[in-house]
């Protein structure tokens, strides 16, 4: 008997451990004021990036790896280089790109680059948080606050299901933002390395 | 009994002439491209997910770099369903073109029940099919439409073991799609 209660605790308890307890935060709560007001004071974040696209239908997902950079206000450097190279260059209103060693203009993918600045720009910069395209829902576990939003918009719910953005609650840190595509799968790009205020050169945002 | 075996193993496996081999993506595997789509001029590069399912059913996934969902099809029993299509693929003339060519690249017309097996050529969906072979892999498939519609050529680069790119080129008009294995299973 005693065994029988030692095993079925031995195989609940790896659950209960795993899953992470998030308790819902209220917008005005004071870890989300105290998120807010660091990332306000934010100049400048770089660090390495490692997508991950899961496909409903295979086993295998997608790694893609690089560097970004950001600097205030609406300057980004996102960049790929494996498996291929790609790189957008938003400078304020500009925004460029370049793929496998050729720049880019086309008409088609306005829209997705558009999505691309708005919502990687403002899960940065934090400005996603209070922008009302979104509905927006927080909640925190003892180490992150996790910030998820649906878009209202139907244009903008045809590309994205829900956007989740997870920040350290030590340091503002931002951890992983996962995007839920209108099918169902996920893109998940977690942030390592990241270094907040250490001056960027200028060209970054610039030159590729 | 022996006759239905032998008929079922016949109608079971993929087209093998010879010992020679068609299958690019063998049933039940997989494998993620990078992809790179010339379209009158314009290049647009991304990723193509591909599933050969254990029913012959080819799910297909075309994605941007950034990961979003561009282009979600899967072609079973001779027809295409449109899974998800942005507005700029998900019209039927782009959206027909592109979904040939990807049955096309990937031989999958072989298990269309309107693809027939000649010897030296094949014939699918009104057209010819030339295929070449090198060491009994298929290299190159030509195919000829109509009389007045000009031909295509898919073309196979093999490594040491596997395929290292695949590409379809349109004579007489300016669009082609070429494939590079990320990963295969």
């Amino acid at each position: 008997m005693r065994n029988a209660t030692t095993f079925f605790l031995l195989i609940l308890f790896p659950f209960s451990l795993s899953a992470q307890d998030w308790k819902t935060l209220n917008a005005d709560d004071s870890q989300l004021i105290e998120l807010n007001s660091a990332l306000a004071k934010m100049e400048a974040v770089k660090g390495d990036i490692k997508q991950e696209k899961a496909f409903s239908f295979l086993t295998e997902k997608l790694v893609s790896e690089g560097v970004f950079y950001y600097q205030k206000e609406s300057k980004l450097r996102w960049e790929f280089n494996e498996p291929i190279e790609y790189i957008i260059l938003i400078n304020e209103n500009s925004m460029r790109l370049k793929e496998e060693g050729e720049e880019k203009k086309y008409k088609g993918m306005n829209q997705i680059l558009r999505q691309v600045k708005e919502i990687i720009l403002g899960c940065i910069d934090g400005s996603i948080i209070s922008n009302t395209s979104y509905k927006t829902d927080f909640s925190s576990d003892k180490s992150n606050i996790l910030i998820q939003l649906q878009p209202k918009a139907k244009n903008l719910k045809e590309f994205i299901r829900q956007i989740d953005v997870e920040f350290a609650i030590k340091g503002s840190v931002l951890k992983k933002v996962t995007l839920t595509d209108s099918s169902g799968d996920k893109t998940d790009i977690g942030f390592s390395n990241v270094v907040v205020n250490q001056k960027v050169d200028e060209g970054v945002f610039t030159d590729f | 009994m022996k006759a239905f075996l032998l008929i079922f193993s016949l109608l079971a496996i993929s087209v093998q002439l010879a010992g020679q081999q068609v299958d690019v993506l063998p049933r039940g595997k997989e494998g993620i491209y990078k992809a790179e789509f010339n379209i009158r001029g314009t290049k647009i590069n991304g990723f193509l997910a591909v599933k050969h399912k254990k029913n012959n059913a080819l799910h297909v996934s075309f994605i941007s770099p950034m990961g979003n969902n561009l282009l979600e099809i899967q072609w079973e029993n001779g027809k295409w369903k449109k899974v998800y299509a942005i507005d700029k693929l998900g019209g039927r003339h782009i959206f027909g073109m592109m979904a040939e060519e990807i049955l096309l690249l990937f031989a999958h017309y072989q298990y269309d029940d309107k693809f027939v097996d000649l010897g030296n050529e094949w014939t699918w969906n009104k057209k010819t099919l030339l295929p070449v072979f090198e060491n009994d892999n298929l290299a190159s498939v030509k195919i000829i439409g109509k009389r007045h519609r000009p031909s295509k050529t898919v073309n196979y680069e093999r490594g040491e073991q596997d395929i290292e790119k695949l590409s379809i080129n349109h004579q007489g008009f300016a669009f082609s799609i070429i494939l590079e294995p990320l990963m295969k299973k």
